[in-house]
């Protein structure tokens, strides 16, 4: 059992490093960190290096657990001939990478355009930050109606002389239409941009304008810049919560039609906890993982020398 | 721009919640209807009950959710307090490397850890029980909320500490006489976000919560978008229910959520 030797692992160092320990504020501070320690170690650690080893092998939690078996890389060679698996990529890669600059775009016009002081930009802010707070499921159970052939959103459409699509049964609308919810949800990226707007200094406009810079040029040239390591923030938070688009594929669509909105993490979820194929669901998790540190570490490359720190600079 | 754009825009991000009010009050019968701009006549709160009705065991499932909330929010703020507070007030050997860990683990998706976590409980019997659930925010807590604690901590004056620490006040002492007191804010803060995260939380009741008496709200509700034939007009009661204590807590609260924590504690 992993988890006996991680133990019997954490009670020696506990032990080693009572010894040493004469002072009295570090065994507290140990104490004061004992809970989280005790998560760490169990919970977060231990079980990602059982997922990693799992990753490998196969085992379902109908049987006994000494009766995994060991897959080593053919695990992983597996995900070559899933084609389900390579849709589920394909689909989850389309929505980020529609969603990701979208709702930056969006987010970050909204953030200029409620970064001044005006009568009611407090209530603004609320209404755009709101459907954030809404639960997952109860985002899925709406907009299903809301996106029905027959619904409202149609019709709208319909009054505007626009024949609108079956947006969940359509091959070609079922992506863009979690992207549109997605888009409804920017609130987040929002407030971190206003936040950054808030932070750059106002003489630094100022300057620019004085200078005879106009306010595309002093957008391009000062406020952009001065955004920079926000924008970076935002990209890989919005990759990373693309990946884990979950639940309203969950309640909208099942992962239809076909295989077009099996985003990811629902099938992960669907080998793991309804095919109960958990070490090919640790496969998959691990590939997730991968995925989102690859982009990430693509957008960072990307963004070398074109994202300045303010602090640097000084 | 700010005339003509902002209103409309306003407006366009309020309409699905408005129609889903709307509908929640329609005449049985009317179906969907057409175009968002289209408001349904009548007023139908009876339809309200009917959705409390076809949700399962509706008082069971707000138990259940008002239950996990309540530890939740006790768990967070016991285990993230503590740590916050060491990370942030004591001096220990390691400390800057383990911070940097809480930190790192911020960037391990939630499937990575699920399905270990999942065997762990499996081998321990907890499974369709409230422990999977409770535990973690005990044991652990959330990265992010260590983090909110112990920048909070930081931006309190040393002295107060250190002045406790002159009379004689050991850590604990210290911890819940001074510092707590001062920290509303970002004790707020964190009852606010935990409260939304586990009312809302759907995959963690999904894998762990099996039978009907432990099902929570969004399970119930989940349950009932997936029947077959639903009314609209009591899917959409059914969905405003689950919202409203949501949309209740952050009007209440908005200032935690636009202006951010703010991070400046006791002046002096």
């Amino acid at each position: 059992m992993p988890a006996v030797v991680l133990a019997a692992l954490l009670g020696l160092l506990i032990r080693r490093r009572r010894a040493r320990l004469l002072d009295r504020e570090e065994r507290a501070a140990w104490l004061f960190l004992a809970p989280f320690l005790l998560g760490l170690v169990f919970l977060t650690a231990g079980p990602a290096l059982i997922s990693a080893l799992l990753s490998l092998s196969e085992w379902s939690p109908l049987q006994d657990l000494s009766r995994a078996r060991w897959m080593g890389l053919d695990q992983y060679a597996r995900l070559l001939t899933d084609v389900t698996f390579q849709d589920s990529v394909r689909v989850t890669a389309l929505y980020a990478l529609l969603a990701v600059p979208l709702q930056l775009v969006v987010s970050l016009a909204l953030a200029l355009a409620l970064n001044r002081r005006f009568k009611g930009v407090g209530v603004y802010r609320t209404l755009f930050y709101l459907p954030t707070i809404i639960s997952p499921v109860v985002l899925g159970a709406m907009w299903r109606w809301l996106l029905a052939v027959e619904g409202p959103l149609n019709g709208l459409l319909e009054n505007a002389g626009v024949a609108g699509p079956d947006w969940l049964r359509d091959p070609a609308f079922v992506v863009p239409s979690f992207v549109l919810i997605g888009l409804w949800t920017m609130g987040a990226q929002m407030l971190v941009f206003l936040a950054g707007l808030n932070g750059i200094d106002p003489a630094l406009h100022e300057a620019a304008r004085l200078d005879g810079a106009g306010r595309v040029r002093r957008l391009l040239h000062v406020t952009l810049p001065g955004l920079g390591p926000l924008i970076l923030f935002n990209v890989v938070v919005g990759l990373i919560n693309a990946f884990q688009l979950f639940a309203q594929p969950f309640v909208m669509t099942r992962g239809g039609p076909g295989n077009e909105s099996r985003f990811l993490a629902l099938y992960l979820y669907e080998q793991g906890f309804r095919y109960f194929r958990m070490g090919y669901a640790s496969t998959l998790a691990w590939v997730l993982f991968a995925l989102v540190l690859i982009l990430t570490l693509i957008v960072l490359r990307a963004s070398r020398g074109r994202v300045h720190y303010a602090g640097a600079a000084r | 721009m700010k005339k003509i754009v902002l209103p409309l825009l306003a407006l366009l991000f309020l309409l699905p919640l408005l129609w889903m009010v709307s509908v929640s009050l329609q005449p049985p019968e009317r179906g969907l209807g057409r175009g968002l701009l289209e408001f349904p006549e009548g007023f139908h709160p009876e339809n309200y009950g009917e959705a409390v009705r076809h949700m399962g065991a509706f008082s069971t499932q707000l138990a259940n959710t008002l239950l996990l909330t309540a530890f939740s929010i006790v768990g967070q703020l016991f285990c993230c307090g503590l740590a916050g507070y060491a990370f942030a007030r004591m001096r220990f050997r390691g400390r800057d490397a383990l911070f940097l860990m809480v930190l790192a683990t911020m960037m391990l998706p939630p499937q990575v850890l699920a399905i270990p976590q999942y065997m762990l409980y499996r081998h321990l019997g907890l499974i369709d029980t409230f422990w999977p659930l409770i535990l973690p925010t005990f044991l652990g807590g959330a990265p992010f909320f260590i983090f909110l604690f112990r920048q909070y901590f930081l931006s309190l004056p040393e002295e107060l500490t250190e002045a406790a620490r002159l009379d004689g006040c050991g850590p604990l002492r210290t911890f819940v006489h001074v510092l707590l007191p001062l920290s509303r804010p970002v004790i707020g803060a964190v009852t606010i976000f935990t409260f939304l995260a586990t009312w809302n939380d759907f995959w963690a009741p999904l894998i762990y919560l099996n039978s009907e008496h432990n099902q929570t709200l969004t399970l119930g509700l989940t349950a009932f978008t997936q029947a077959y034939r639903v009314a609209v007009e009591w899917l959409m009661a059914g969905t405003s229910i689950v919202l409203a204590p949501c949309l209740i807590v952050y009007f209440l609260a908005q200032k935690v959520f636009l202006r951010g924590i703010r991070l400046k504690g006791a002046k002096g």
